[in-house]
């Protein structure tokens, strides 16, 4: 029973969504169903699969580099010589938290211009705060009579990092990495309008062209996508040390 | 085998250690107590360079530790924390075997010896091994402790309130079971503790401590003997001379025992023999020379010896082993309401008996005052 939810179900659906994106019969017979008495289902410019790859793209490159960069500085601020910069970190990340990620977005294109790398850049500057934000509350959160332990222990200060720290944080640092990684696919279709292509190059045709079809085969497969990279991630998660366990 | 050479330990202007000297010989366990923020932490942090002194030296087997490279150092230096300090992340096994696997020990030698200590310690690897902290009671977790502290076979072992956290029936459990360890490894231990009776009952010497100051360093017995002055007499409390009682083993004050079997005891009863002097308990055995029972004497109003009527007895309630304290056999004594209490083997066999009287003079030589 236990095999069905986690491993038949998500595969299943996974064939789904592959079929859905790489077979365009069998899209424009499911959205002709949902939407009748459209002129077109399948967007002719580009392919969804290409539409998807770079999606993934913009994704990957920016969350990679928001996970890299926000790890090392969650590090940074918390050791010894990075720690005159941890309230200045922590004020920063949380206020910016509370922008939408459209608006960030809306303010990069004069700032930056168009185009893919504009993007990258403000999809990274946005997602790195949850990254940042978690890897310093993680780190923080680590008993300091564990770490005292560590020392007594003959670690060295790298090993105390590796052995004791990150394995203890890992869970609050991934789960910020999963916010950082959702609320990137959710915004990256707002690239489209900035020109970097994407799974929002649909939508924004369907609504440029009053195509529901259009909108709902970008959206599905942006949803589809964020959806299955929470779930790939949870699971990554329910492996690491869960402090709320103790 | 360690040594303070005059430290001094100043956090910004506050005196934590004022200025110590002492020196704690091999194999010994030297306790350092007093009340809290005393300083004892602090010395002990002192030995492993987990604290610098502001001045002064430590020196360990002749060397100044600060010769030692710190990580390096601390690796040689077995180490039980205040509060565990367990791994939460880590399995039992990964515990014990951190030490081995800093100092790069291959994996199949590292897994015998956390097996090794796992089984010295009391807990069934195949049982144990693959446990974490989170699923440990308060006692296996500071045996675990313990076994990680041990892990590579350090000869110096420095223990901050090792058994605190744990209830006090446990604690007893683990003092005995760490004395039972020392006597085996006999290991230079450096122990930190508030509890006065876990000093006396652990401590080869005890060193009493205020204010970053040493003010007594001497044998158990000797301190609660002769307190060294008025804030040590009162720290070690108005019962001294009980406590003082546990630093004695019952093995080294027993005294023949009268032994008869329970045939022999129907004749013995009210049998005359009134010529004043002492008259021991009648301890009564079985053909296994286990005890079973006594016979009390009593002189009754005509002076005249009479025994008082067969009374059983079970070895566990009246009895002592050789290795309890007198303040165990004191307890037994004044308990039964007797004049001494059976010494008695694991099996049950009556080895001889300790006397409320020697008790007493004991008790009068070594306390003047
Ligand atoms: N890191 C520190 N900074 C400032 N003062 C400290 C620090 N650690 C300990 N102290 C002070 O030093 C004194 C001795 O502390 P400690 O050795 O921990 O005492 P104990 O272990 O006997 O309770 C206490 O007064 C304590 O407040
Ligand atoms: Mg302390």
């Amino acid at each position: 029973m236990k095999r069905i939810g986690s491993v038949v179900l998500p595969a299943l659906l996974v064939a789904a969504f592959a079929v859905f994106v790489w077979s365009e019969g069998v899209r424009e017979l499911v959205l002709r169903s949902m939407f009748p008495d459209r002129v077109s289902y399948i967007y002719e410019r580009v392919t969804l699969a290409r539409l998807l790859s770079q999606h993934v793209a913009l994704v990957g490159v920016s969350s990679g580099l928001a996970a890299v960069v926000g790890v090392t500085l969650g590090i940074f601020v918390t050791r010894p010589i990075g720690r005159d910069f941890h309230p200045i970190v922590q004020d920063i990340s949380s206020v910016a938290q509370t922008f939408p990620p459209v608006a960030v977005l809306a303010l990069a294109v004069p700032a930056i211009g168009f185009g893919f790398a504009p993007s990258i850049v403000a999809l990274f500057v946005y997602s790195i705060l949850p990254v940042i934000n978690n890897t310093v509350s993680g780190l923080d959160s680590v008993d300091p009579a564990v770490i005292e332990s560590s020392r007594g222990m003959g670690m060295k200060r790298r090993q105390i990092l590796w052995l004791t720290e990150l394995p203890l944080a890992a869970r609050v640092i991934v789960a910020g990495i999963r916010t950082s990684l959702v609320i990137n696919v959710g915004t990256a279709t707002v690239g489209a309008v900035v020109g970097a292509g994407g799974l929002g190059t649909v939508i924004v045709s369907g609504l440029v062209r009053d195509n529901s079809a259009y909108v709902f085969t970008g959206a599905a497969t942006a949803a589809f996508f964020a959806f299955g990279l929470d779930f790939l991630i949870g699971r990554i998660q329910n492996r690491l040390y869960d402090a709320r366990s103790d | 085998m360690i040594e303070f050479r005059n430290v001094v330990k100043r956090y910004r202007g506050q005196m934590a250690v004022d200025g110590i000297s002492f020196s704690i010989a091999e194999a010994e366990v030297c306790v350092l107590i007093g009340p809290s923020g005393c300083g004892k932490t602090t010395t002990l942090k002192l030995i492993n360079r987990m604290l610098e002194p502001s001045s002064g030296e430590v020196l360990l087997d002749g060397h100044p530790v600060a010769s030692f490279e710190p990580e390096e150092l601390r690796r040689g230096i077995g180490y039980v924390i205040q509060s565990v300090g367990l791994f939460p992340h880590m399995s039992v096994a990964e515990n014990v075997g951190i030490v081995p696997r800093l100092m790069k020990w291959e994996r199949s030698r590292r897994e015998k010896r956390t097996d090794e200590l796992l089984e010295l310690i009391g807990l069934d690897p195949a049982q144990y091994r693959r446990k974490y902290p989170s699923e440990l009671s308060g006692g296996e977790a500071q045996r675990v402790g313990v076994a990680r502290a041990l892990a590579a076979d350090p000869p110096v072992l420095l223990m901050d309130e090792p058994f605190g956290a744990v209830d006090p029936l446990n604690r007893e459990i683990l003092q005995l079971e760490f004395a039972a360890l020392q006597r085996k490894l006999r290991k230079t231990v450096v122990f930190v503790t508030h509890d006065l009776d876990e000093a006396i009952r652990l401590g080869d010497h005890v060193v009493i401590m205020r204010e970053g100051r040493i003010l007594q360093h001497d044998q158990p017995a000797e301190v609660l003997a002769s307190p060294a002055n008025e804030f040590v007499r009162q720290f070690v409390g108005v019962d001294r001379a009980l406590k003082r009682l546990a630093c004695f083993e019952v093995g080294d004050y027993m005294k023949r025992a009268e032994t008869i079997t329970r045939e022999e005891s129907f004749g013995r009863r009210n049998e005359p023999n009134g010529d004043g002097g002492e008259h021991p308990i009648l301890w009564v055995t079985n053909r296994d020379q286990a005890l079973v029972g006594m016979l009390e004497p009593e002189l009754n109003p005509g002076s005249r010896l009479v025994y008082r009527p067969y009374v059983a007895l079970h070895p566990d309630e009246v009895g002592v082993r050789p290795a309890a304290s007198l303040r165990e056999a004191l307890s037994r004594i004044l308990g039964q309401g007797l004049r001494a209490a059976p010494v008695i083997s694991d099996e049950g066999r009556v080895l001889g008996e300790v006397r409320l009287s020697d008790i007493e003079e004991l008790n009068q030589t070594g306390i003047a005052r």
